[in-house]
């Protein structure tokens, strides 16, 4: 019988479904999640009434905010820094092998921003080896390869959309704000914000401090 | 977070883009960890995000020129009416459908799966898969003429 091609489409998209098991599964994965944000909740307002008890009431609310700030900015630099440095070590294929930045560009145009040079990244146009698709976070990312000179060393760096709903509060550089720095398996990842576009760079040479 | 249902429903997403149930699962259970460890700033937005992630993640697992093609069309190539709207008028035999499933990449199996299973106009599509939206167009106008070209068996109505 025939029938609209949406009603077809709806059809067979219908025939697809997860098992008990499997949405029993995920099920049981989110409560538990959503137990261990419930926890971590608890101890946040624990923590927040010992202080309470400690510091005078005004005090702690001028404090509070920018710790808590801090904090997340720090999580985040760090979950940042395992992915980088994670995909860094992996090293897999370029799919694209291009000094030229404006080949580069042509390259990724599926991600909804321009790739860019950063003046903290210093040069940047003569050191590029290619890139790949990644994604940082979940978010579509570039990912451009880099030699150092005159080490002949390759480094990582990643281009993504800055998404605050994503990554939260980082450091925008053109704001006079300082590139945050985090260590994963001991290589230095430097992340920053510069034009909207959010940059995270392995650092290989760099000692441990 | 989820309910049964919305599983359900991103785990159909998952097979559109995969047309493999145990991709799709995989690419959910990512996705539900990622929305666990950063959930969406507003809860509305969730089923959005998610299928974001799924999306990514896919991309990411995926040799991405090969399995998304990129073709846009120029605004000032698109015919005044083209949309998904284009679709609506194809009447289609459920078997020619399953033949016809296989043989589409995964950017036109999405689009149809916005269209028809989430009702998602032209705008709402090129939003969601982040794409500009000439590139959506120059799709469905494909997609129109392939399932136009498909089968003797299918057959269009007149357009309202």
């Amino acid at each position: 019988m025939k029938k609209s091609l949406n009603q077809a489409i709806r059809t067979k998209i219908s025939q697809h479904h997860l098992s008990d098991k499997q949405l029993a599964g995920l099920q049981q994965r989110i409560q538990a999640g959503a137990s261990r944000r419930q926890d971590t909740r608890t101890s946040r307002l624990k923590l927040a009434g010992l202080l309470a008890g400690v510091f005078f009431a005004a005090l702690f609310a001028a404090m509070l905010l920018p710790r808590m700030q801090v904090a997340e900015k720090d999580s985040m630099a760090q979950l940042i820094a395992n992915e980088v440095v994670k995909n860094h070590l992996n090293l897999k294929p370029l799919e694209v092998h291009s000094n030229n930045i404006d080949s580069l560009i042509h390259y990724f145009r599926q991600i909804d921003f321009l790739l860019r040079p950063s003046r903290e990244v210093s040069d940047f146009t003569t050191s590029l080896l290619g890139g790949r698709y990644c994604s940082l976070q979940g978010v579509t990312a570039a990912q451009l390869r880099l030699k150092t000179r005159p080490q002949n060393k390759v480094n990582t760096l990643y281009q993504t959309e800055y998404r605050k709903e994503v990554f939260g509060p980082l450091p925008d550089i053109d704001h006079g704000q300082k590139p945050l720095v985090a260590w994963a398996k001991g290589i230095k990842v430097r992340i920053w914000v510069e034009k909207g576009v959010l940059f995270a760079v392995t650092d290989v040479t760099a000692k441990a401090p | 977070m989820f309910n049964a249902e919305q599983l359900q429903q991103l785990f159909r997403y998952g097979c559109a883009l995969t047309r493999d149930e145990s991709q799709a699962h995989d690419l959910l259970q990512d996705a539900v960890e990622s929305c666990l460890r950063q959930p969406p700033t507003s809860p509305s937005a969730l089923m959005s995000y998610t299928r974001t992630i799924i999306r990514n993640r896919f991309i990411d697992n995926t040799r991405h020129q090969q399995r998304f093609p990129q073709d846009t069309l120029d605004d000032e190539q698109i015919a005044i009416d083209m949309d998904v709207r284009m679709l609506e008028d194809i009447i289609i035999e459920q078997a020619e459908l399953d033949n016809l499933w296989v043989l589409l990449d995964p950017l036109e199996r999405e689009i149809l799966f916005l269209w028809a299973v989430e009702e998602y106009s032209t705008t709402e599509i090129a939003s969601q898969m982040g794409m500009p939206r000439g590139t959506i167009l120059s799709r469905i106008y494909r997609l129109r003429k392939r399932l136009q070209e498909h089968g003797k068996d299918l057959s269009t109505g007149s357009r309202q």
